[in-house]
C-alpha cells in the first residue's frame, strides 16, 4: 500500500510559493498570501512595477478595513493566536498562519483560499470516521438511532461549539482585516432574520414531509444522510440558503472551526497527531450512552429480540416485593428467558417494575462491549496486529 | 675535559646544552631557537647583495653570529659572562664594527671598495630623523574615531530609533549586495529619506530565516540612493573610502533584476561635482548641520586639512524618530557579519561603545538594547520601555507589548466592532470619539 505523502500535499495545497518556479500559477501573484509560510520577500523590481493600483507593502489601516479577513502577516504577531496554539498543545509543525485561517469562517471571507472551508470538509470526515468507529467498536449492538445520537453528542454542532468555548476561543464582533486573527471570525446572522429553523429530525422515526416518506427509514439514513442521520443538504438548497441568510450562528462557525482545525492538523502533522488530538479532546468527554435510549414498547422489543436471537420468550417474575397493601409498595421484577435472568427492575407497581426490567434487559443486550477494544484505524499504523473481525449487530429490531 | 672535547667539535655552547638536554644529536625544534640573525646582520647582507660585488650573500648561520668560541681550557662561566655582556652592550656602532670585522676574518671575501667612514655623513640612516612632529602627515595619519560622529544617545527613544536605523540601513545594503559597512559615513539624511526610514518595518521571514524589510512607497529606492548617492557626506569618513566602482555596480545589479533603484544620472552627478567645487561649505537639511569635506581635500596631501577636519568636526545631534514596533529587537540577526555591521552602526549612532562579548552573546539585539540603556539616569518611565529591556518578556510569543495605553477603541478595533460603531455614529451625525468635527 502506498504511503500518503501528506507533507507534500500540504505544501502544494497551502504553500504555492514553495513549488518550482515553472508551475506557479498566476493566482500566486496576488498580494493576499494564503500560504502557510510567511509572505515571501518581494523584490523591489517586481513591486515597483505593479505598485499602481495594488496593495502596498505595508498595509495601512484603510487597506486593512477593506480586507474581509486578517492578512497572513498578522498571524505571527498575534499574542492571542500564539496563546491558543500553546493552550491546545498543537504541534509546532502547524504554523500560526494556518491556525489563523481555521478561525476564518466562509461567511466572513467567501474565498476558499482564505477561509476554513477546505479544512473543515476534511476535518469533518476525520471526526466522523474516528467517532463512528469508536462507538461501533465499543458498543457493537447499539441501534443505529443511538449511534447517531452518540455521534451527535460527541462531534455534533452543539458539542463542537461547547468545545470551542472550553478552548477559550472568542468570537469577533464583525470580521475584517483589522481584527485580531486570534478571534473566531464569522458574519453573524441579523437579529431580525428568520433562520427557518425546524426541530431536528434526529432519532425521530417520524417521516419528514419535506424529504419524502421513502427517505426517512432509519436504515436509509446510513446510506443517504450525514453522520448524524440528518438529511444531507443538496447543492441547490445550500445556494438558496446562502443567498437567503447572510451569516451564520456562532454554533455553526464554532463547528466549522473545530473541524477545520482537525483537517489542518492532519495536513500538517499527519494521522498520528490527529488521532492523539481526537483522543485528548473528544474521546475524553464523558457520555452516558445508556441515557440515550428511548424505548416505547420495551417489553415487545424484548420479546422480538428473544425471538430473533432464538432465546426462550421472556417471562416476568416477581423477585421480591414489599408493602403491597401500603401506600408506597415496591416490587422487584426480573425478566427471565428460561432460567436466565435477562434483567431486573424495581417500581411502585407491577407494570412499572416489569417495564423497567425489560428496559434493563434491552440495555444489557445493546450495551454489550467487548473486553478488548480495537478500531479499524489501528490497522493503518505500521506493525499492527492482525485484525480480528468484529461482530456488529445485524440490525435494529423491527417491530 | 668535556668542554675541550665539545669545543673541538665546533659547536656553540648553547647547542651543546641543547643536545645534552634532549640526549640526541638532532634535537627537535628550530635550527636556531635563539632568534637567528639580528636586524643589522640581515641589513648588512642585503646591502652586500645590492652592491652586487658578485659575492653571494652568505646565509646567516649560527656559527657566524655567535661570539667567538672560547679558547679551550677556559671555564664555561667566563663564556657566559662574555655572552651576556655582548648582548647588553649591543649597540649600533658595535654591530657595525662587527659587521665590518667579519670580512677581515675572511680575506677572500674582503670588500676592496670599502672605505671606512670617518663621520656619519653619507651613511645610511635607519629610523626617524628629527622630530616626529615635523614630518608631513599622510592620509594614513588622519583618523576619526567612528564613535565621535554623533552625540551620545540619552533617551530610550533615541536608542531604539538608532537600532532601527542601523538594521534598516545594513539590511538594505545586504539586499543591494553592497558592503555592509557602507552606511558608516552617513550623518544626516534628508527629511524624505528620514521619513522613509522611520516607516520601514522590519520583519522576520521564517521561510528564509532572515530579516526582511517592508518599505513604504519606494522607500528602498530612497534609502539606496541616499546611501550611494551622498558622495559628499561619505567623504567625511576617511576610514571608509568610497569605492570607485560604486555607480558602475548599480546598473549591473539593476540589470539582474535585484534592485530597482536607478543609478544617479548625469545631471545629478554634475550637481555633485558642482557641490564638490565648494569644499567645506555647510549644507543644511532641516536644521541639521552637516560638515562637508570633499575628496580632493582628503587626497591633496596637505596635512592641515586633515588636522582641521578631525578637530573641527563636532559630534552631530542625531534626529531620533518614533519606532512603531520594537519587535525587531528580538529577531535573530544572522550571519555574524550582518550582526557585526548592525552593531557597529548602532554603536556609532548611539555614541556608546559596545563590548565584544555582547556581540556574540545573543543573536538578537535585545541584550544590546538593554546594555545601551543600562546607565540611563532613571529607569524608563513608560511600561512598554521597561518591558522591552527584559528579553525574557519580549521573547514570549503570547505577550504583545503596546507602545501606548490600550484604549477601549483599540479593543473594539481588535474585535472588529469599531468600524460598525463608527459607521453608525456617522450615519446619525454624531461625533466620533466625543469631539465634533469642524
Amino acid at each position: 500500500m502506498k504511503r500518503l505523502r501528506l507533507l507534500r500535499w500540504s505544501d502544494t495545497v497551502l504553500s504555492p510559493r514553495t513549488r518550482p518556479r515553472t508551475i506557479i500559477s498566476p493566482q500566486c501573484q496576488c498580494r493576499r498570501w494564503q500560504s502557510a509560510t510567511h509572505q515571501p520577500f518581494l523584490r523591489e523590481a517586481h513591486s515597483s512595477k505593479d505598485v499602481q493600483g495594488q496593495v502596498p507593502d505595508t498595509l495601512s489601516e484603510e487597506h486593512l478595513l477593506r480586507l474581509p479577513s486578517p492578512p497572513i502577516q498578522a498571524a505571527s504577531s498575534s499574542a492571542k493566536l500564539a496563546a491558543l496554539h500553546a493552550r491546545l498543545q498543537l504541534p509546532s509543525r502547524l504554523p500560526l498562519q494556518v491556525l489563523a485561517r481555521t478561525l476564518v469562517d466562509p461567511s466572513a471571507d467567501p474565498s476558499p483560499q482564505f477561509n476554513n472551508n477546505p479544512f473543515s470538509i476534511l476535518g469533518n470526515d476525520f471526526l466522523g470516521y474516528y467517532t463512528s468507529e469508536y462507538i461501533i467498536c465499543r458498543y457493537p449492538r447499539l441501534p443505529l438511532a443511538v449511534v447517531f445520537a452518540a455521534m451527535y453528542a460527541y462531534v455534533g454542532p452543539k458539542a463542537l461549539a461547547a468545545i470551542t468555548r472550553e478552548w477559550g476561543v472568542e468570537a469577533a464582533a464583525h470580521p475584517g482585516g483589522e481584527v485580531d486573527p486570534g478571534y473566531l471570525q464569522f458574519r453573524r446572522v441579523a437579529p431580525e432574520s428568520d433562520m427557518g429553523s425546524k426541530p431536528s429530525a434526529l432519532i425521530s422515526p417520524m417521516p419528514d414531509a419535506s424529504s419524502g416518506w421513502k427517505r426517512r427509514g432509519i436504515s436509509s439514513r446510513t446510506v443517504h444522510d450525514d453522520e448524524f442521520g440528518d438529511v444531507r443538504q443538496s447543492a441547490k438548497d445550500k445556494e438558496a440558503s446562502s443567498t437567503a441568510i447572510e451569516g451564520v450562528t456562532e454554533e455553526k462557525a464554532s463547528t466549522n472551526f473545530v473541524r477545520a482545525l482537525t483537517g489542518a492538523l492532519y495536513l500538517h502533522s499527519g494521522r498520528a497527531a490527529v488521532k492523539s488530538f481526537f483522543r485528548e479532546h473528544f474521546m475524553s468527554r464523558q457520555l452516558n450512552i445508556a441515557s440515550l435510549f428511548n424505548f416505547r414498547h420495551p417489553q415487545r422489543d424484548l420479546s422480538r429480540l428473544c425471538a430473533r436471537e432464538g432465546f426462550q420468550s421472556p417471562v416476568a417474575r416477581i423477585v421480591s416485593e414489599t408493602g403491597r397493601k401500603s401506600r408506597h409498595p415496591v416490587f422487584v421484577i426480573g425478566v427471565f428467558s428460561g432460567h436466565e435472568k435477562l434483567g431486573e427492575g424495581a417500581g411502585s407497581s407491577l407494570d412499572e417494575a416489569r417495564t423497567c426490567a425489560a428496559v434493563a434487559a434491552l440495555k444489557g443486550w445493546y450495551l454489550y462491549s467487548p473486553t478488548e477494544l480495537r478500531v479499524p484505524s489501528e490497522m493503518e499504523e505500521p506493525g499492527a496486529r492482525k485484525w480480528d473481525r468484529l461482530l456488529v449487530d445485524p440490525g435494529d429490531i423491527v417491530v | 675535559m668535556q668542554s675541550t672535547r665539545d669545543a673541538s667539535s665546533g659547536l656553540p655552547w648553547t647547542e651543546r646544552i641543547r643536545r645534552k638536554m634532549w640526549g640526541s644529536d638532532n634535537p627537535p625544534g628550530l635550527k636556531d631557537p635563539y632568534g637567528g640573525p639580528g636586524y643589522f646582520e640581515r641589513r648588512r647582507q642585503e646591502a652586500q647583495a645590492e652592491r652586487g660585488r658578485g659575492q653571494i650573500p652568505t646565509e646567516p648561520t649560527i656559527v657566524e653570529h655567535e661570539p667567538a668560541l672560547p679558547e679551550p681550557g677556559l671555564p664555561e662561566m667566563s663564556t657566559l659572562e662574555e655572552e651576556s655582556a655582548q648582548n647588553t652592550e649591543h649597540s649600533h656602532a658595535q654591530d657595525m664594527m662587527r659587521s665590518r670585522s667579519v670580512p677581515e676574518n675572511d680575506p677572500e671575501k674582503e670588500d676592496l671598495t670599502y672605505v671606512q667612514a670617518e663621520t656619519w655623513n653619507g651613511l645610511e640612516q635607519v629610523g626617524l630623523s628629527g622630530h616626529w612632529s615635523e614630518t608631513p602627515p599622510t592620509p594614513a595619519d588622519s583618523f576619526r574615531p567612528y564613535l565621535a560622529a554623533f552625540e551620545k544617545a540619552s533617551s530610550w527613544k533615541e536608542i531604539l530609533s538608532a537600532l532601527h536605523q542601523a538594521v534598516v540601513e545594513v539590511v538594505t545594503l545586504r539586499d543591494s549586495r553592497l558592503p555592509l559597512t557602507y552606511s558608516l559615513g552617513h550623518i544626516a539624511y534628508k527629511p524624505d529619506v528620514l521619513a522613509a526610514l522611520s516607516t520601514t518595518t522590519i520583519e522576520f521571514d521564517y521561510h528564509s530565516k532572515q530579516i526582511v524589510l517592508k518599505y513604504k512607497d519606494g522607500g528602498r529606492r530612497l534609502m539606496v540612493e541616499a546611501i550611494l548617492g551622498d558622495d559628499l557626506q561619505r567623504s567625511i569618513s576617511p576610514y571608509e573610502p568610497v569605492a570607485e566602482t560604486t555607480y558602475a555596480e548599480v546598473p549591473a545589479l539593476e540589470a539582474n533584476g535585484d534592485t530597482t533603484f536607478t543609478a544617479p544620472d548625469q545631471e545629478s552627478q554634475e550637481l555633485r561635482s558642482q557641490e564638490a567645487d565648494f569644499p567645506g561649505q555647510d549644507i543644511e537639511y532641516d536644521g541639521t548641520h552637516t560638515f562637508v569635506a570633499t575628496k580632493e581635500e582628503m587626497n591633496n596631501g596637505n596635512g592641515d586639512q586633515y588636522k582641521n577636519n578631525i578637530e573641527d568636526l563636532p559630534p552631530q545631534k542625531r534626529t531620533a524618530y518614533t519606532v512603531t514596533s520594537a519587535d525587531f529587537i528580538t529577531m535573530p540577526l544572522e550571519p555574524l557579519e550582518l550582526r557585526f555591521a548592525v552593531i557597529k552602526r548602532a554603536s556609532q549612532l548611539t555614541g556608546h561603545r559596545i563590548p565584544d562579548p555582547l556581540i556574540t552573546a545573543r543573536q538578537s539585539l535585545s541584550s544590546i538594547y538593554s546594555y545601551l540603556g543600562r546607565d540611563r539616569d532613571s529607569p524608563p518611565k513608560k511600561v512598554a520601555d521597561r518591558l522591552l529591556i527584559k528579553p525574557d518578556v519580549i521573547n514570549l510569543p503570547n505577550v504583545h507589548i503596546m507602545p501606548r495605553r490600550e484604549t477601549p477603541v483599540d479593543k473594539d478595533k481588535r474585535l472588529g466592532r469599531w468600524k460598525i460603531i463608527e459607521a453608525e455614529l456617522h450615519s446619525k451625525g454624531l461625533p466620533v470619539l466625543g469631539k465634533s468635527r469642524v
